[in-house]
């Protein structure tokens, strides 16, 4: 880790899963930031700096993408697809983080280049566990590129 | 009666009632054939029919017949010889042992001649073909009847009873004799004795027969006792016996011709009369002899012909039954496109009898678009003798339906190759494409409703996970803070556990509910579409008085035919989502009402609000099972799927329009109007 603060951009439509992924995060600190974003077309407007994102100030881009598939509006798989269509962004690891075990959905995540298919464990010390070594591995171990602050 | 008559035929086949029969009748046919040529010098008859009933009853009765044979011919000789003399030992014994020796030679002959007979018919019966009546004359009674002459003239002279200068004349006597005797009698006992039947209407055929009598007596008798020189109508008579009653009426009529000839030409009377009483017989046998081969040859052939007629008309009549229950309309049409043969298949497709299809072409039967079809298929084969298989369509049946078939058009080639014409067969298709459609769109709504299955799952257990994820991590964070005493958010995660408990269980409910759309229906009722509304809105009026919503209900809509309960179900979820995403509006306002103009012929339903509206790209998508615009809403995301499954049971459609964000939104609904009929009937 080198110094700079590490920013988690978390696309979550439930609440509460949200807090819960917060919540184990910063119980083993693995990451200073987490930015939440209800739904897909929010997080794109923030990517894409659109709207009340418009200023890179506000919206630094992240260093980790957390995205759930079923989304509101825009699904998870098509902020996947924006995300690594765009050339500035798609350097940026997105992580699917998701309830869905289903095969359909794997198989659609990595054909759109997703980084890791992770489905969220039911169980306290499970969720934990995962979210722990999620940050360990792609904050720690994994070495990422920077992202670009266009 | 046949019963019996086969016994007596049985009785004859044991061997000593065999012997006993042929060597009675065998004495007696031949004591008749000397006594009738008594006048003849010497002891050797030309005339003698024995010899025939020898070789037929050796041909019919087989082994037993010989002995009988040998019998019959011992007795006739023994007693022709015994002249009451008195008779040394010597004498005696010699006149014992040339009747044995005479009669072995005609066992001999008749034996000889049934197996050679046997061996060289194609059939039991040798009469019935034209080579075997020449099988039967040239080889069982020309050559097989120089044995018996043979041995009895050697025997005579042997036993210094005929002089060497007489043996050659007494060997041709006898031998003419014989053999006129087998072509004479033989015939006759074989064709009665052939069990042949009777087709003939007995009574014209008594009638015919006893004029035949009457003419063969009348000419026999200006023939061979008043010397009228008119023995060359024999022929044709003969031939009428065959004609009208083949080899049976042939050889009977001969054996009368026979008789009178024989009779009369002894008493010097006829064309025949020669020299002396032997010459002239033998001359009259052998003429006899070659005019009855003669008839007995046509009514082999005719016989023969006879049966093949009967084989072409029965294998044909087999063919047409194939061909009229093989299931396929089969025809065979000329090179001039007509047709010359249509079976039952094709007359019950053209509405046709038989008849009226030969002779006539396709113009008579289809339409010109459908004769061009035809010739398409036609013309190659008869023109270049190309086989076709192909489909055909449109062809009306007698049931006016366009059926399918399956045709296949061979050409016909003539004995010297060239092509005379066509055969097509046609199968029937039409169940079978039919069937195959069917099958197709069955399997693809199944495999449609499998991807939406499969979907459904996978939405399912992803909505019901969720809330299982959030009461285990809250948990998990409750214990964990319990224990270490810190409590200030401990209210609000049992907040969220019970809020998920909560969700889950309006999720289970809500989806059996959806399961049971389809399932569970009440039996549909014919219901004004205005008092669905007001039952909806009365289970609404509370949250819409809290948002402080105006509804507003057209008059005069439609009376609809459904499920009352489900119908106010959709109102009420319509109304319920309209008041969820009223947003800031602060005169919110819903109506309720009928299109003036229909669609797909039924009356459109419409819910406006103005809310937030919905943006073009989520329109199709709400309607999705738990596709929730806005996650902060309340509500499981069941509502609009349920509405859309309702009304698609009713057989509607549903769709929603609106200008997008901020402009309201209009959902709009087809249900079946109510069979105004049935209303009025009820």
């Amino acid at each position: 880790m080198n110094g700079e603060p590490l920013l988690i951009m978390l696309v979550e439509d439930n609440v509460d899963h949200a807090e819960l992924v917060s919540r184990s995060l910063a119980d083993h600190r693995v990451a200073n930031r987490v930015r939440h974003l209800t739904d897909g077309q929010s997080a794109l407007d923030y990517l894409f700096r659109r709207g009340a994102f418009a200023d890179p100030a506000t919206s630094p881009r992240p260093h980790i993408v957390l995205l759930d598939l079923r989304l509101p509006r825009v699904d998870g798989l098509d902020v996947l697809k924006a995300i690594k269509q765009d050339q500035t962004l798609h350097t940026i690891p997105v992580v699917v983080l998701t309830t869905s075990a289903a095969e359909p959905d794997i198989a659609a995540a990595y054909r759109h280049y997703v980084n890791s298919y992770l489905v969220k464990p039911v169980g306290f010390d499970d969720f934990n566990k995962l979210m722990q070594e999620l940050g360990f591995y792609w904050l720690g171990w994994n070495k990422n590129p920077y992202p670009e602050q266009k | 009666m046949k019963l019996k008559m086969l016994e007596q035929r049985n009785m004859l086949k044991s061997s000593p009632v065999a012997i006993l029969v042929v060597s009675i009748s065998y004495f007696v046919v031949a004591k008749a054939g000397v006594l009738l040529t008594s006048t003849v010098q010497g002891n050797i008859s030309p005339v003698f029919p024995a010899a025939g009933l020898a070789l037929a009853a050796a041909l019919i009765l087989g082994r037993p017949a010989f002995f009988g044979i040998w019998l019959g011919s011992f007795m006739t000789n023994t007693f022709s010889l015994f002249g009451g003399k008195e008779l040394s030992f010597h004498a005696l014994l010699m006149e014992l042992l040339v009747p044995s020796l005479i009669g072995i030679g005609a066992m001999a002959s008749a034996a000889a001649g049934a197996f050679l007979v046997r061996r060289f018919c194609t059939c039991q019966y040798p009469l019935n073909s034209g080579r075997n009546v020449l099988v039967l004359v040239t080889v069982g009674a020309l050559g097989c009847y120089m044995i018996s002459p043979t041995v009895g003239v050697l025997t005579l002279f042997l036993a210094g009873w005929m002089p060497l200068e007489k043996l050659g004349y007494s060997w041709l006597t006898w031998w003419i004799g014989d053999a006129s005797g087998v072509i004479l009698v033989a015939p006759l006992i074989l064709a009665w004795h052939h069990r042949g039947p009777f087709s003939r209407n007995a009574w014209f055929a008594v009638l015919e027969l006893t004029a035949m009598a009457g003419v063969t007596i009348l000419l026999c008798f200006f023939v061979f006792f008043k010397n009228v020189p008119l023995q060359f109508v024999l022929i044709p008579l003969l031939f009428w016996a065959t004609l009208r009653f083949a080899e049976r009426g042939a050889s009977t009529a001969a054996v009368v011709i026979t008789a009178f000839a024989t009779i009369g030409t002894i008493h010097g009377n006829g064309p025949f009369v020669r020299a002396s009483v032997n010459e002239s017989l033998l001359l009259l046998q052998a003429f006899l002899g070659v005019i009855v081969t003669s008839s007995l040859f046509l009514a082999g052939v005719l016989s023969e012909r006879k049966r093949a007629e009967e084989k072409v008309s029965e294998s044909e009549a087999r063919l047409n039954t194939i061909l009229d229950n093989v299931g396929a309309a089969i025809f065979i049409k000329d090179t001039n496109y007509r047709y010359t043969y249509a079976n039952r298949k094709v007359c019950e497709i053209f509405g046709r009898s038989a008849d009226e299809i030969q002779g006539k072409n396709d113009r008579e039967f289809f339409s010109d678009g459908s004769v061009e079809e035809i010739m398409r298929s036609d013309r190659p084969v008869i023109e270049r003798g190309e086989t076709i298989s192909r489909e055909e369509t449109g062809l009306t049946s007698s049931d006016n339906v366009p059926h399918t078939y399956w045709s296949i058009k061979l050409p016909l080639q003539d004995g010297s190759g060239r092509i005379s014409g066509l055969v097509g067969i046609s199968t029937d298709i039409t169940d079978r494409k039919r069937a195959e459609e069917d099958r197709e769109r069955l399997i693809g709504e199944l495999e449609l409703r499998n991807a939406e299955l499969e979907r459904f799952t996978y939405t399912v257990s992803h909505d019901l996970k969720s809330p299982l994820i959030t009461m285990r991590g809250f948990l998990g964070y409750l214990e964990k803070d319990a224990l270490a005493g810190n409590t200030e958010r401990l209210r609000a995660d049992i907040g969220r556990i019970t809020d998920a408990a909560d969700k889950m269980d309006r999720l289970l409910r809500e989806l059996l509910e959806l399961s049971r759309i389809g399932r569970a229906m009440n039996p549909p009722e014919q219901v004004p579409f205005e008092q669905v509304v007001r039952e909806a809105l009365g289970l609404v009026a509370g949250h819409l008085q809290e948002g402080g919503i105006r509804v507003e209900i057209a008059a005069g809509m439609p009376v609809v035919s459904g499920d009352h309960v489900r119908l106010v179900e959709v109102v009420q979820n319509l109304v319920e989502n309209a008041a969820k995403f009223m947003g800031n509006q602060p005169a919110p306002l819903i109506e309720v009402g009928a299109r003036a103009e229909e669609r797909d012929g039924k009356p459109v339903f419409f819910v406006r609000d103005n809310g937030i509206g919905i943006e073009r790209q989520y329109q199709e998508k709400i309607f999705g099972l738990f596709d929730k615009l806005d996650p902060k809403t309340d509500g499981t995301g069941i509502g609009l799927a349920l509405v859309k499954r309702i009304i698609e049971v009713h057989g509607g459609t549903i769709w929603v329009e609106s200008q997008g964000s901020g402009s309201g939104a209009t959902f709009c609904f087809t249900l079946p109007r109510a069979n105004t009929t049935m209303k009025n009937g009820g």
